[in-house]
């Protein structure tokens, strides 16, 4: 099955970008994609200049946040923290980040006993805890509740002051509208638009954030 | 590979199978002995079982396990690591974790009996080794359906359908051609034939060990005139370790491959 065809996408250095796109557009595909979970048929991914196929250490430079947090069950919060932490054998701030999303209480739970809120702010963790150039978000809002929301905003920020690059997913327009220097829309896995939430505003004619992305889908697949 | 490995190790040291698969083999081995009170025969009883168990909890563990840790191998992949290291580290982790279960669950009532005072102990420890590569062999090709299928209950029912094929079905048919074919020379065919089945291939490897004539049936006595009992057995190793590194091979391959 071909899911993105002829796709071409150079980010710059630093800054957050949006990758925005109806459902089955190709986001999550994009972002496997990145990360060599998804093989491409054609054609060739580098990140940093690194090329992508075949390779893996590359990987040690990106932090992944997964859409669905699946997680082996039987592991407690902890043990699965440290997992990840001796897999990657880098210095990580779990600690600080366990506070910030108040996971104390959950640390000695099984996974399979989380709730999906409390589930996501462990991936948000087990993410954010390593400190790389690249940080990868699919779907990061899904279950949080506002005040975490809160939170994670001023995290992505952090990161972004950093001088890191963001790749985000997300369906809540004004997240995106908020957080992202650039919007990136994909539909049938091709690049529909690419530039500023201004520039969008303006080559739909629509003032709103949202109406202009409703416009781009309506406008030309009604 | 390894970390993968030890994380592998310990998920199955925690699960309630292990045990159970350790508990069966321990008062197997404990009925065998105390109640038989005969080393050999009681070798020649376990023989029987491991056959056709090991190949079994081996196919069975082996899908269940790779069907099961989906979310971890998927966590894994978006890390810093090799994705061979991932599917060989899994793979390593249930077929050593069935093999320790087999190993301590019979070896601790064997050696409580007294196996090393007697001479049966090399008959003991060709059961152990072809109890390990049957472990080895059919967790790899349960590896290889579990990759090759998404679909779960189509996976399960094709390493069922393995299994039945190899542990019961092959001997049948094996059994009619030699019937049918029997005006014909068969020797090298029956030879090539065991080869392809490595359950009749760790059969024929104990009881070449055991050296019990009237046991080995035809394929065994081919195989006895064919290499004696020394190279018989050697060879009958070194097509087992084929059998290991055969299924290895494609579960590195498909895994390089595929898209998660």
């Amino acid at each position: 099955m071909v899911v993105l065809n002829g796709l071409e996408l150079k980010t710059p250095e630093s800054g957050i970008i949006a990758v925005l796109g109806p459902n089955g557009s190709g986001k999550t595909t994009l972002i496997k994609s990145i990360l060599g979970m998804v093989v491409p048929q054609k054609g060739e991914i580098e990140v940093n200049g690194q090329r992508v196929k075949k390779h893996w250490n590359y990987r040690e430079n990106i932090d992944y946040l997964p859409q669905i947090a699946n997680f082996p069950g039987n592991l407690k919060v902890k043990e699965l923290i440290d997992m990840i932490k001796d897999l990657r054998g880098k210095e990580a701030r779990d600690w600080e980040l366990i506070e910030l999303f108040k996971l104390e209480p959950f640390l000695q739970k099984k996974l399979n006993n989380l709730s999906g809120g409390s589930k996501q702010k462990v991936n948000l963790v087990l993410c954010f805890m390593f400190n790389s150039p690249l940080i990868i978000l699919d779907e990061p809002t899904s279950g949080l509740d506002p005040v975490s929301l809160i939170r994670l905003r001023k995290l992505i920020q952090q990161e972004k002051e950093n001088g890191k690059t963001i790749l985000i997913t997300s369906h809540i327009m004004n997240f995106v509208e908020e957080i992202s220097d650039r919007i990136v829309f994909l539909l049938e896995g091709k690049i529909y638009f690419n530039g500023t939430v201004e520039e969008l505003k303006t080559s739909t004619g629509e003032k709103d954030f949202e109406h202009a992305i409703a416009n781009i889908l309506t406008g030309n697949h009604a | 590979m390894l970390k993968i490995l030890k994380y592998s190790f310990y998920d199955l040291s925690r699960s309630l199978w292990s045990y159970v698969y350790f508990f069966f083999y321990l008062l197997l081995g404990v009925v065998l002995l105390f109640l038989n009170n005969d080393l050999s025969n009681a070798v020649i009883t376990l023989m029987n079982v491991i056959i056709v168990l090991v190949p079994l909890i081996g196919t069975i563990f082996g899908v269940m396990y790779f069907y099961n840790s989906r979310e971890f191998t998927e966590l894994l992949l978006a890390q810093p690591v090799r994705r061979s290291s991932i599917f060989l580290g899994q793979y390593l982790g249930v077929a050593i974790s069935l093999s320790a279960s087999l190993i301590l669950g019979l070896g601790l009532p064997f050696i409580i009996y007294g196996l090393f005072q007697s001479g049966a102990i090399w008959d003991f420890v060709s059961l152990l080794v072809s109890g390990v590569f049957l472990s080895f062999i059919f967790t790899a090709l349960a590896f290889n359906i579990a990759l090759s299928y998404e679909n779960k209950i189509k996976g399960f029912g094709l390493a069922i359908l393995l299994w039945l094929f190899l542990a019961v079905v092959y001997d049948g048919l094996f059994l009619l051609s030699l019937v049918y074919f029997q005006d014909y020379p068969l020797d090298k065919f029956s030879l090539v034939a065991s080869m392809l089945n490595p359950i009749d291939l760790s059969r024929i490897l104990i009881l070449l060990k055991l050296d019990i004539s009237a046991l080995l049936g035809y394929t065994g006595a081919v195989f006895k005139q064919f290499f004696g009992t020394g190279l018989g057995a050697f060879t009958s190793i070194g097509v087992l370790i084929l059998w290991v590194l055969l299924p290895v091979w494609r579960i590195k391959y498909i895994s390089a491959k595929k898209d998660f």
